[in-house]
């Protein structure tokens, strides 16, 4: 039971963001409840409305657009790693979307609940921000498109006016296989990755010619790490270049977070990472 | 779905083939009013965080955590729960197969195991054995280690293809 909730039940976009603007901070929106609903259950909010999106299909789904694929906001994580067109266009998403918690959490979880709660290790969020996608954002005051790299501010806070909601995703397509993702668990299943990355690499003539680098749960928010960018773009499409890179995003954590109790652990961690997402995206197999 | 007063909200869902209609607290979750009005004791109240599996039932043709879903979200739905599974007194084949390999010790996980692997074995009738430790990876169990659980869930798919 949560304790002194009421729920809505909006049947359109137009009746969500109008009781979304009347509720303001006396509402939340509930997508798929797998976070929202563990925290109300930890820190009971009598009074609060509960706006529950789920009658909102028309933000659910994935679609191409001229360039990009639109994702609607309230699509389950298990159809979005099971699309076709993710999977072919946008890798780095369908993978993070496919090993997130269990088949129960993926089917209920959605991708603008995993954006909308920000997690430090969200697995959408860290894909999104590598594939450079945007988020749209509306609210009766209109719409605006933002990065979602600029939209996930900090741990657990998002630019999000306590009158938006996000409607969809608009993801860059990628050529077949040039994006990937990988994440470091606590256990195969249900561990919520302490460290993920993911990245977007194009070669040609065995070199690198455009490189995207995110990480998650290595810097105070989930960033690209344009420094490690810079290193692998124009170096050869090989181990060894993965690996600097992994050692460029090591040091700049420890630059910009300083040294901390979890650095031995995670340094090592971190490199590996990275080096692993980014011979993934080249189509390398993992050296010794 | 009305609201009503006393802030009870009216929902009209399917469970295991049967239409009920029922008035709900807005923050009552599937999970109790399946035990608690509907009084379906099958599905397990675990850990109530959706990570031990014991309350997944099927809803919509979708494993779920059940403690993880408001009841008034299952306004309209259908679901499935492992009482639903028996056909006239005779076991489903998923709860035979469990039976004959030793898949089920304590029980405690058993429905919930049940309801994920009947809701893969729908969507893929021959899964590899990856393919069904993917489905049940959501499904804690401190008994049998799991593999007499794959054993039986892939010896189940068997027995449906050759039928
Ligand atoms: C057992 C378990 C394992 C998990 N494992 C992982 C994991 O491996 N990786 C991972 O990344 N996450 C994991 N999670 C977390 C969670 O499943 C995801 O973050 C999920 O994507 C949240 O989406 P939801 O639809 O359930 O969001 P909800 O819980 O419904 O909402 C989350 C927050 O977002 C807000 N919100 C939702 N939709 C919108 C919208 N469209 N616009 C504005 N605000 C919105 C809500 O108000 C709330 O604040 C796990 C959760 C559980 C219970
Ligand atoms: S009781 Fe629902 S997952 Fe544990
Ligand atoms: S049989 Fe006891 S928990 Fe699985």
């Amino acid at each position: 039971m949560i304790p002194g909730v009421r729920v809505a039940r909006p049947a359109t976009i137009q009746d969500a963001l109008r009781m979304r603007a009347d509720l303001g901070l006396a509402g939340r929106p509930l997508a798929g409840g797998t976070d929202l609903l563990i925290e109300l259950r930890r820190r009971p909010a009598p009074g609060l409305t509960l706006m529950d999106l789920s009658r909102l299909d028309d933000l659910r789904g994935v679609r191409a657009e001229d360039g990009t694929l639109w994702v609607g906001a309230l699509t389950p994580h298990e159809d979005v790693a099971r699309s076709a067109l993710v999977r072919e266009r946008a890798t780095a998403l369908a993978s993070a979307c496919g090993e997130v918690g269990s088949a129960q959490v993926r089917n209920r979880g959605t991708l603008g609940g995993n954006v909308a709660n920000a997690s430090p290790c969200a697995d959408g969020v860290t894909a999104l921000v590598a594939l450079g996608a945007e988020a749209e954002v509306a609210s009766v005051r209109g719409t605006r498109r933002l990065l979602v790299e600029d939209l996930v501010e900090r741990p657990y806070r998002t630019g999000l006016a306590p009158d938006e909601l996000i409607l969809a995703f608009h993801v860059p397509v990628q050529g077949r296989g040039a994006s990937a993702f990988v994440k470091l668990g606590r256990r195969d299943a249900l561990a919520i990755a302490r460290i993920n990355a993911g990245c977007v690499v194009e070669v040609a003539e065995g070199r690198v010619v455009r490189c995207l680098l995110a990480v998650g749960s290595v810097m105070p928010r989930t960033q690209r790490v344009r420094e490690a960018e810079d290193a692998v773009t124009g170096a050869p499409a090989t181990n060894d270049t993965a690996r600097q890179a992994g050692d460029v995003v090591a040091r700049r954590m420890v630059e910009v977070s300083g040294v901390r109790w979890s650095t031995p652990y995670k340094e090592p961690a971190v490199r590996a990472v990275v080096a692993r997402v980014l011979l993934r995206a080249m189509g390398i197999r993992e050296g010794p | 779905m009305k609201q009503l007063p006393e802030d009870l909200v009216s929902i009209r869902l399917t469970v295991n083939g049967v239409v009920r209609s029922l008035d709900v607290h807005p923050g009552e979750t599937l999970l109790e009013v399946l035990r608690g009005r509907l009084r379906l004791t099958g599905t397990k109240r675990g850990c109530e965080v959706g990570e031990c599996g014991a309350c997944t039932v099927v809803l919509d043709g979708r494993a779920v955590n059940s403690c993880l879903v408001l009841a008034v979200q299952a306004d309209g739905a259908e679901v499935l729960t492992v009482e639903g599974l028996a056909r006239e007194g005779a076991l489903h084949p998923l709860q035979r197969a469990f039976l004959e390999h030793g898949a089920v010790q304590c029980g405690f996980c058993t429905p919930g195991m049940l309801m994920s692997a009947h809701a893969l074995l729908a969507q893929d009738p021959s899964p590899t054995p990856d393919a069904v430790r993917r489905a049940i990876a959501g499904n804690l169990c401190r008994c049998t280690g799991y593999q007499a659980i794959v054993d039986a869930v892939l010896a189940a798919a068997g027995e449906a293809n050759s039928s």
